[in-house]
């Protein structure tokens, strides 16, 4: 409880403290920082590359997309094409759709400079195809540990938390 | 006269009898009724290589309609064609011809000489190369499941179309038996349908893990996808064929950024029209449910070819399958998977064709039996109070709507984890229904709300559609068992036995079931990539199977309704750019109408309506 009461303080501090810089620099400066969101990152803002999960999360994320991930997106995220339809088998079949690539190159230029709330956000109410937010919310940030360790984003020293205000200031991109 | 000359002169005489007949069936089906006007054609075909059967393409250009006739020796001949322009070719395997155009008037009949080089054509080019079954599963642990288990529903070129890695080989295994079932809702009836028929296949932790270590090496992620080439050919027999006629009424495609191909729609359903079921309404119209998105009941007038869509309500998005009609001529149609509403309902949608609206939107499940929130009707039959039974494939129970009060009330199914797919009513008001999920066929006593099962001889199976004949019998068809033929099952209700019969067809996937007024069992059976999508006939008193090959060669066809006059119904599904209702004559100077009818109205059972709606029990 102390150590949950610390990392909310904690939290409350880096939101005022974002709020004032945003206030301070004014609107069109933040704009100015999105649209260069690849290389530079609005004051209180932290790149993935940072360091932001831990190997330990990354491996029970893991765990969990290849329960519920792997079956469309492979096992190293490179997503696939929509199957071809094979003559005389149903229209509808479960992962023979089109699924993204979640790793690489093009999964990192659509995502750069986009934070990581969004992205989890997109996890949450699309993903898994048919059941969305059928994971745990912890669940869903520890897949999106494995993520970032897909993607090469180095490991650091505290988990990702599920909470708004933790990932949004977790700009994606290097 | 002697001997000799009483021989010869009988033989004259028969033969000018006959020669009368056929010339006098001839003229009749030309003259009669709403084929009054039509055209004919007939020719010949060759080809520097022999062939058998080649298929004969005659499409109406205007109407947007497909005659197919067969060749027998070389001739062809078709009848009954709407007057207007035309183009004709011909296909046989490797072999095919030019595209030649012409104008038919009414009462003509034209003569064709076409000619077929070698070519593509009667089988679709794929870019999967073709090997023997034994190259694709060689001996060794783990093939025992791909056979014994996995290859019951999935036929055998499923498996090695998809080669993958270790994890996604685990992630399928794991889909197919439900892991992840113990922390969410399953999202369809196939997630852990393995789950409880462990105790029937050879499914056991070992043998999952043989199969996995099998299928990696196998159809591994450096594997390529390949598919089994058929080890027979589909026995035809030219001289039935010749008789034979298809037609397909297409269906128009929307224009682009219309109807399927709208932005709202274009992802869903593959941005196609997508036809499914079919049924007859008392006055010769066909109908039909385009489970496309949106969604639309079609409503054809076989004798013009005029077409008529409904669109489904609220949207036309949220789930559609089967139909039904009634013997008022409500159109009923349940919702199905679709894009899930808020708030869960799903409902009996009733349409009346004299108002053009949807009468009827009656919840399904009231009372919340079904507790998974996805949820999806599928089948339904009719008892003779037109008392309303609905099946639900994700859901597992039985919806009845008593017409009467009005009133629904919900059955669950005994079977554990029932899936149930086709669902009819016998003469004696009982309902059945095929169980998907272990094989079994579920009888429902109406009067006294009670359940009993059946098992075919071939069990743990795979049947999907079922029907009754006039003698009350069962019919079931067994899909795809890999290697082990598909088979036609029937359930005599006097004595309690099963009797099977063997398709003998490579890889034979039997789906729908219907007996016509003479007895004969129709059924469709499912295409694989290099052996053509067929209707077949069942003979059971000679036990000789009858093979026609439809047009479109790779387009399954889930359902089909017989008429009165021996025509066979259907939608070829499958397609992907000629959705269409199609219709298989197989006898062209049988044909007195276009129109469809049931041999006793709807819905369509081989029985007579009751006339004071009482239950024959």
């Amino acid at each position: 409880m102390f150590l949950r009461y610390q990392r909310t303080g904690a939290t409350t501090v880096a939101l005022v403290i974002l709020i004032t810089t945003y206030v301070v620099s004014g609107f069109s400066r933040t704009t100015e920082v999105r649209l260069k969101a690849d290389t530079t990152y609005a004051q209180g803002t932290r790149s993935v590359a940072g360091g932001v999960y831990t190997t330990e999360q990354a491996k029970r994320g893991r765990g969990h997309y290849e329960k519920r991930c792997v079956l469309c997106h492979l096992d190293r995220g490179q997503g696939h094409e929509a199957m071809p339809e094979i003559v005389g088998q149903s229209l509808e079949r479960e992962g023979d759709a089109e699924a993204p690539a979640i790793a690489g190159e093009g999964f990192q230029k659509k995502w750069g400079g986009r934070s990581a709330w969004e992205l989890f956000s997109t996890m949450t109410s699309t993903m898994p195809v048919g059941s969305p937010r059928s994971l745990a919310p912890q669940e869903y940030a520890d897949v999106l540990a494995y993520i970032f360790e897909l993607n090469k984003f180095p490991a650091g020293s505290q988990e990702l938390t599920p909470a708004r205000d933790q990932l949004e200031p977790i700009a994606f991109g290097k | 006269m002697n001997l000799k000359s009483k021989v010869l002169a009988s033989a004259i005489a028969v033969a000018g009898c006959v020669w009368a007949a056929a010339s006098a069936t001839t003229v009749v089906a030309q003259q009669r009724g709403d084929l009054a006007g039509m055209a004919r054609m007939s020719g010949t075909v060759t080809s520097p290589q022999s062939f058998k059967a080649a298929q004969v393409f005659i499409r109406n250009v205007d109407r947007k309609i497909l005659y197919m006739v067969f060749t027998n020796a070389g001739q062809f001949r078709a009848m009954a064609l709407f007057p207007g322009n035309y183009e004709v070719s011909v296909k046989a395997r490797g072999l095919q011809s030019d595209v030649q155009t012409l104008v038919l008037k009414a009462g003509e009949n034209a003569t064709l000489r076409l000619a077929m080089q070698p070519g593509a054509g009667i089988i679709p080019a794929v870019a999967t190369p073709f090997v023997s079954y034994g190259e694709l599963y060689p001996p060794g642990p783990g093939k025992h499941v791909a056979e014994q288990v996995c290859q019951t529903c999935h036929d055998e070129n499923f498996l090695p179309a998809r080669p993958a890695s270790e994890a996604v080989w685990r992630a399928r295994v794991g889909h197919m038996a439900g892991y992840d079932l113990d922390t969410r809702d399953s999202r369809s009836y196939n997630e852990g349908a393995l789950a409880g028929r462990v105790q029937w296949f050879p499914f056991a932790m070992k043998d999952r893990e043989e199969f996995v270590a099998y299928a990696v090496k196998n159809w591994g992620p450096d594997a390529k996808p390949r598919f089994v080439r058929g080890e027979r050919e589909v026995p035809l027999d030219e001289a039935m064929l010749s008789k034979a006629m298809f037609m397909e009424y297409y269906l128009p495609i929307d224009a682009p950024g219309t109807g399927s191909s709208s932005p709202e729609f274009a992802k869903q359903g593959r941005g196609i029209r997508w036809g499914q079921d079919v049924r007859f309404d008392a006055d010769g119209n066909v109908w039909l449910t385009d489970r496309g998105y949106p969604h639309r009941l079609v409503k054809l007038n076989p004798r013009t070819g005029e077409q008529k869509n409904y669109p489904y309500p609220d949207g036309a998005k949220l789930g559609n399958h089967d139909l039904t009609i009634d013997r008022s001529g409500i159109v009923w149609a349940p919702e199905h998977a679709g894009l899930e509403p808020e708030n869960g309902i799903k409902r009996l949608l009733g349409f009346n064709p004299k108002t053009e609206q949807w009468q009827y939107k009656i919840p399904a499940d009231p009372d919340n039996v079904v507790r998974n929130p996805r949820r999806w009707m599928q089948s339904m039959a009719l008892d003779s109070k037109d008392n309303l039974y609905v099946g639900w494939i994700m859901g597992g129970v039985l919806t009845k709507l008593d017409r009467a009060t009005q009133k629904v009330k919900v059955y669950p199914i005994s079977d554990r984890g029932a899936v149930p797919y086709g669902v009819i009513a016998d003469r004696n008001d009982n309902i059945w229904i095929a169980l998907w999920n272990s094989g079994k066929i579920a009888k429902f006593d109406t009067v006294n709300e009670q359940w009993t099962e059946f098992a075919p001889l071939t069990f743990p199976a795979h049947i999907r559609r079922l029907n009754v004949d006039a003698q009350n019998n069962i019919w079931a068809a067994i899909w795809n068992q890999g290697r082990r033929p598909g088979k036609l099952a029937k359930l005599d209700q006097r004595t309690g036995r099963f009797t099977e019969y063997s398709v003998p067809l490579w890889t034979s996937q039997p789906y729908d079931v219907n007996p016509d007024p003479e007895g004969n069992i129709w059924f469709a059976d499912s295409p694989t990539p290099d052996r053509v999508a067929l209707i077949s006939k069942f003979n059971p008193r000679t036990q000789a199977f009858t093979f026609y090959p439809k047009p479109q060669f790779a387009a399954d066809s889930p359902k089909i309704q017989v008429t009165k006059d021996g025509a066979i119904w259907f939608s070829p599904r499958g397609s992907r750019n000629e959705p269409a209702i199609g219709v298989l004559y197989p006898d062209m100077d049988k044909i007195t109408t276009f129109g469809a009818f049931y041999q006793y109205g709807p819905p369509g059972n081989p029985w007579p309506t009751p006339a004071n709606q009482t239950a024959g029990r």
